[in-house]
């Protein structure tokens, strides 16, 4: 079974006003990023090809670069690009989690009608990895597996507790 | 790999020492009671054990001669922080982008 992560969400726009959120990079800035993390957005080149590199900074101020290149862009309906964590000068590199983990995902976002709506698809599949990435890759996005989530939700328990 | 990220990371990318995590989370345990379990030899056990005290993970009680290992609270919340963030990454983001697109800067025209 190929491993991939599948994320979907009906919004209440016409595709177009949703292409824009995800290909202007002024609307891109407004709603991209993890909770709490502050993202700026460092190169922003939208073309086959192109790079975009975006700084990402925790609450701690612990910092972590991101990389994406886009492969394959047919507006407002498909959009495709490589992402991988980075560095400073916009260079795939290992993940910052010190796991084994895939240097390249495949991005792929999807675009439906749905009446006067727009259903979204997102999927994400490790490029050339190998068996353990792929495995830590599947492990950490799964919400529903052992491991280490189960190990972190554990301790989130124990910690709640201990405070 | 110097900082206490770092250390943490190197520390629980190990299958071993992220199950004697789990097996922390429901109290203390001396080293043999952690060996068991896991069907490895002792010097294998301190060796992990070692790698998660240096990385600030767990620390040994002084109240028994057996040093019984217990996690420090606290100790991995930098670390879950971040994977919690990666996880939620789509989802979060997606919570902002249904508003965005509701709101005016999305809607040019329309107010």
């Amino acid at each position: 079974m190929a491993a991939e992560f599948v994320i979907a969400r009906t919004f209440d726009a016409p595709r177009q006003r949703v292409w824009d959120a995800w290909t202007k990079p002024e609307q891109f800035a407004q709603w991209f990023g993890p909770k709490g993390v502050k993202t700026t957005s460092l190169l922003f080149e939208f073309h086959v090809g192109g790079r975009q590199h975006a700084r990402m900074e925790g609450p701690d101020g612990s910092r972590m670069w991101g990389l994406n290149i886009y492969r394959e862009i047919v507006p407002i309906e498909r959009l495709v690009w490589e992402h991988g964590f980075s560095n400073e000068k916009a260079e795939f590199g290992p993940s910052p989690f010190g796991i084994p983990w895939p240097l390249r995902l495949l991005t792929t976002v999807t675009l439906q009608d749905q009446g006067a709506r727009t259903l979204l698809t997102l999927t994400w599949t490790p490029l050339d990895a190998s068996e353990e990435e792929v495995r830590a890759f599947t492990e950490m996005m799964s919400s529903m597996t052992g491991g280490w989530t189960g190990t972190f939700d554990q301790l989130d328990d124990f910690l709640r507790e201990a405070a | 790999m110097e900082d206490a990220l770092s250390r943490q990371l190197t520390a629980i990318a190990d299958p071993t020492r992220r199950a004697i995590l789990a097996r922390l989370t429901q109290g203390e345990a001396t080293v043999a009671e952690l060996q068991k379990p896991f069907g490895i030899s002792q010097p294998a056990i301190s060796r992990h054990l070692k790698v998660l005290e240096a990385a600030g993970l767990i620390e040994a009680s002084q109240s028994a001669q057996s040093r019984p290992r217990r996690l420090k609270p606290g100790a991995l919340r930098e670390t879950a922080d971040w994977i919690d963030h990666f996880r939620n990454l789509w989802s979060d983001s997606f919570d902002r982008l249904g508003a965005f697109l509701r709101s005016e800067g999305a809607n040019p025209g329309e107010e």
